[in-house]
């Protein structure tokens, strides 16, 4: 519990933020969540701890840093990165393009979780020309290649992840960065804000939540451990839902403790964010770089946010 | 013999143009940038096409069927950093609608309001403000409402005009019911209705090109919820494609090129007639195709840059552009958001996004509490009620705000943005301004070597007043609700001074009849070039608070159909 408080900052109340009681907000002390509804497996073609592109050892630090970004058992309840296979999933994009077709866009319509024989996303997309070159681009780099570099050099992730890793096991110094508690390993990433490391959290960050709660083909997502305990149904296709499952309150409530309830007040500010056009399009806009993000809800936030010490990058 | 038309896009404007220049019998032939992403497109009939799309979030992430922000960028930057020669303070997916067969409407959020009567004549009635150009249509709500009939019944809305209030129906009156009646209203929805009843507030279904029921052979929409980003994997959604392009294919009379990009319209050498449209074929083969009639239908900010980039020596400004307002006048809606957060689990995402309507903020506001705020009036817009956002965006948007860490599982469990918020968003009306404006980038490149598309923006006061105006509203509204916890208002002209995060785009080549203060005639054809017109929402000379999607069809047909 301690290390929840001491990332989550108590923001008071703003002009465009209303309680409705007015009384003042207190730092929460969560509660424990209850494991999800859900438990089966889904066949992936990622294999678990196993490097595609990355060498074994990169691997192992990169699973080290996963498990910074969203830590699972002992510390929590519930799985975590690691255990969720991101670390092998972002390995898998990284060598997208040595299967055919790039793991890329999962299979359409359906996946087989809500009533159809067939697992459509288990065949990954075709792309076409401009496609290939842009996630080539994007994953690969332009490596000098002027033809690429149209609006100048691009550092694609290969390369950030490669010297990012590196970065890492440096600054752990005698030990490899893997090998670190996972305290260790914590302080370290918010330590390593900028240069290679900087770069590389910038990025991995976000991939790391992606296939954390993103469909398990992916490679992530192991055993849908990330929609069970945020009690999220994944894609509903084609069962969808019912009327009354639309238009009726939930025939039960959890129960939120004291202190969920007054962190979800200090959430308020954020709320407002809870459009799925305008979120898309702030998430589209930072191109996939946490700091980019960051940067556009500073601006969104009143006052800005202060993401000093608490978000690793 | 029939007569050869090019149509440059294939989104709500350019398969409506297709479709009716096809059924007038033109030979079309349709040049769009992305890529087919319907199985069976132009081969099958609509309810049976396949499709690459999927509840899939990260798909939706990944942007498919979107132009590549590394490839295909757009910069930005504010009035203020222009002016002190600040070339650019963003680049990448700034804005950028999508880019397929269909365009952006095969993912869009499929919300089909018209626009009301006094939004045509705001000059007249209203008066000019200072800084802004506010002009009247050169058309009447009378001339668009057969489109809009013809379009409504094409794509199939749901909808319940007995629902809507007086003053809407009187606004915008229709020539017969909605195609099929309303989806199930989600529950978030629901209670920020009954909140919103105490303020004397009339939400109601909102119209929506979405099937309720079986509609010609596609089937009903499940709820699922997965609506905006995400193309719809069951073909419930009346997008451009399935609703008039696929149909015009298969008429033998509409061919499409994809993966094609227009970079030119060639004209004679006195520059009053175009001859071709050049293009950059999949191959990267520049190609030529000759048209006696041109339909310009990209979406602003890229019929812009086309225009731009057809410069001449007949056209030394950009084709079409003596009046120098190719460009200017960009408008985007302004979403202002709001949300209200429950500790209760009220699943905003189990049913259609924003399923209800709320009108009583649209305006005008006049009065001393308005133009106390430096305007002579305002303009605010619908409200779409009752959103939440899926589980990644919901990780991303946490993501910035509290860090990794076990800080952001714990955030992720109790679920605020998508299992106890119910959020709403104003669709501000954005007044047109000269300096808000696309031109070609000076030095940042597409990947052909065609410079980008460059935005200056800044909000006008209007739109800060109307938010400043309606915000507290809105804000009070959203705290009434039953059993939340508090709300908060995102009043977004007040606190960015760059473009808003918004898919709602107009302007740029408006209409009008005064040539030298307009690009276009009232029938969307360039003022200066006899045989080129503009069917997408460039032509729009102010931008109410309604998603555009319905007007940009009703007019794309009226312009497709004055075509001499």
């Amino acid at each position: 519990m301690a290390d929840t408080d001491d990332h989550i900052r108590d923001r008071g109340v703003t002009r465009r933020v209303v309680l409705r009681d007015g009384t003042a907000l207190t730092l929460a002390v969560l509660a424990a969540g209850a494991a999800g509804p859900f438990g089966g497996g889904v066949a992936v073609a990622v294999t678990p701890g196993r490097a595609q592109f990355l060498t074994q050892p990169e691997l192992n630090t990169l699973r080290g840093l996963v498990d910074v970004f969203i830590p699972g058992k002992p510390l929590d309840t519930d799985h975590g990165a690691l255990a969720a296979g991101c670390a092998e999933a972002i390995d898998a994009l990284l060598g997208a393009f040595r299967t055919k077709p790039p793991r890329i866009f999962a299979g359409a319509p359906f996946s087989d979780r809500a009533g159809s024989p067939v697992n459509h996303f288990e065949d990954f997309l075709t792309l076409d020309k401009y496609e290939r070159r842009g996630w080539r681009l994007r994953i690969e780099g332009s490596r000098g290649r002027k033809s690429l570099e149209f609006n100048g050099p691009v550092v694609g992730w290969q390369q950030i992840y490669r010297e990012g890793l590196a970065a890492l096991d440096e600054a752990a110094g005698d030990r490899r960065f893997a090998d670190l508690t996972l305290a260790e390993r914590d302080l370290l990433v918010r330590q390593n804000s900028d240069g290679p490391a900087g770069d590389l959290i910038d990025v991995a960050w976000p991939h790391t939540y992606q296939f954390m709660y993103g469909a398990p083909e992916y490679g992530g997502n192991r055993s849908l451990v990330g929609w069970g305990y945020t009690r999220w149904d994944g894609d509903v296709h084609p069962r969808g839902y019912t009327r009354a499952e639309v238009e009726e309150p939930l025939p039960e409530q959890e129960h939120l403790s004291p202190g969920e309830e007054a962190l979800l007040a200090e959430l308020l500010p954020l709320a407002p964010l809870a459009s799925p056009e305008f979120a898309h399009n702030v998430v589209a806009s930072s191109g996939g770089s946490q700091r980019a993000l960051r940067a556009q809800l500073g601006l969104l936030v009143e006052g800005g946010l202060d993401l000093g010490g608490r978000d690793g990058a | 013999m029939a007569r050869d038309a090019v149509v440059v896009g294939s989104g709500a404007a350019g398969s409506v143009a297709a479709w009716e220049l096809a059924r007038r019998g033109f030979a079309v032939t349709v040049i769009e940038r992305g890529r087919n992403l319907r199985a069976g497109f132009g081969k099958r009939p609509s309810h049976k096409l396949g499709t690459r799309y999927s509840s899939d979030e990260i798909k939706s992430m990944r942007q498919l069927g979107f132009p590549d922000p590394l490839l295909e960028p757009y910069t930005a930057r504010t009035r203020d950093e222009a002016a002190d020669g600040v070339e650019r303070s963003a680049e990448g997916a700034l804005g950028q609608l999508g880019a397929a067969v269909g365009g952006t409407t095969l993912h869009y959020n499929a919300k089909f309001p018209r626009f009301w009567k006094q939004d045509f004549k705001m000059l007249s009635d209203l008066g000019p403000v200072p800084g802004a150009q506010v002009a009247d249509w050169p058309i009447d709500y009378e001339d668009l409402e057969p489109f809009y009939d013809r379009v409504e019944r094409q794509v199939g809305v749901q909808g319940d005009q007995d629902a809507m209030p007086a003053r809407t129906r009187e606004q915008s009156p229709r020539s017969r019911p909605f195609a099929m009646g309303p989806n199930p209203i989600t529950y978030a929805a629901q209670l920020l209705a009954e909140a919103g009843d105490g303020f004397g507030y009339t939400s109601y279904p909102q119209p929506a090109a979405v099937n309720s029921e079986t509609f010609k052979g596609r089937p009903a929409c499940t709820s699922c919820g997965l609506c905006s980003g995400f193309g719809c994997p069951i073909n419930a959604r009346g997008d451009a494609l399935v609703s008039w392009l696929n149909p015009a294919v298969r008429s033998g009379r509409v061919r499409v090129i994809a993966r094609a990009f227009a970079y030119r319209v060639e004209t004679t050498k006195n520059g009053r007639r175009a001859r071709a449209v050049r293009y950059v074929d999949r191959r990267g083969r520049r190609r030529r195709i000759a048209g006696d009639v041109i339909v310009l239908a990209g979406s602003p900010i890229n019929t812009a840059r086309l225009l731009l980039m057809s410069a001449s020596t007949p056209h030394p400004k950009g084709l079409g552009n003596g009046s120098g307002q190719v460009g200017r006048n960009m408008m985007f809606h302004n979403l202002s958001q709001v949300a209200a957060v429950l500790p209760d689990d009220i699943h905003p995402l189990r049913g259609q996004s924003n399923s209800l309507q709320m009108d009583d903020l649209i305006g005008p506001f006049t009065g001393s509490e308005v133009t106390s705020l430096g305007v002579p009036y305002v303009k605010g817009g619908l409200v779409q009620v009752g959103s939440g956002v899926p589980l990644m965006l919901e990780a991303a948007l946490l993501g910035g705000y509290s860090g990794h860490g076990r800080a952001h599982k714990q955030l992720m469990r109790l679920g605020p943005l998508h299992r106890r918020v119910a959020g709403s968003q104003l669709v501000g009306e954005d007044l047109p301004q000269a300096g808000n404006r696309i031109d070609l980038d000076p030095k940042t490149r597409d990947w052909r070597g065609f410079p980008a598309a460059r935005i200056t923006y800044s909000p006008h006061q209007h739109e800060k007043a109307a938010i400043t105006l309606l915000g507290a509203r809105l804000e009070a509204w959203h705290a009434a609700v039953r059993g939340a916890i508090g709300a908060a208002l995102i009043p977004t002209p007040l606190i960015n001074s760059g473009a808003s995060q918004s898919a709602h785009l107009a302007g740029t080549a408006r209409m009008g009849t005064d040539p030298k203060a307009s690009v276009c005639d009232a029938g969307g054809r360039l003022h200066e070039v006899a045989n080129v017109y503009v069917a997408d929402a460039s032509t729009f000379p102010t931008f109410p608070g309604f998603n555009p999607t319905n007007t940009i069809m009703a007019n794309a047909m009226r312009v497709a159909r004055g075509i001499g």
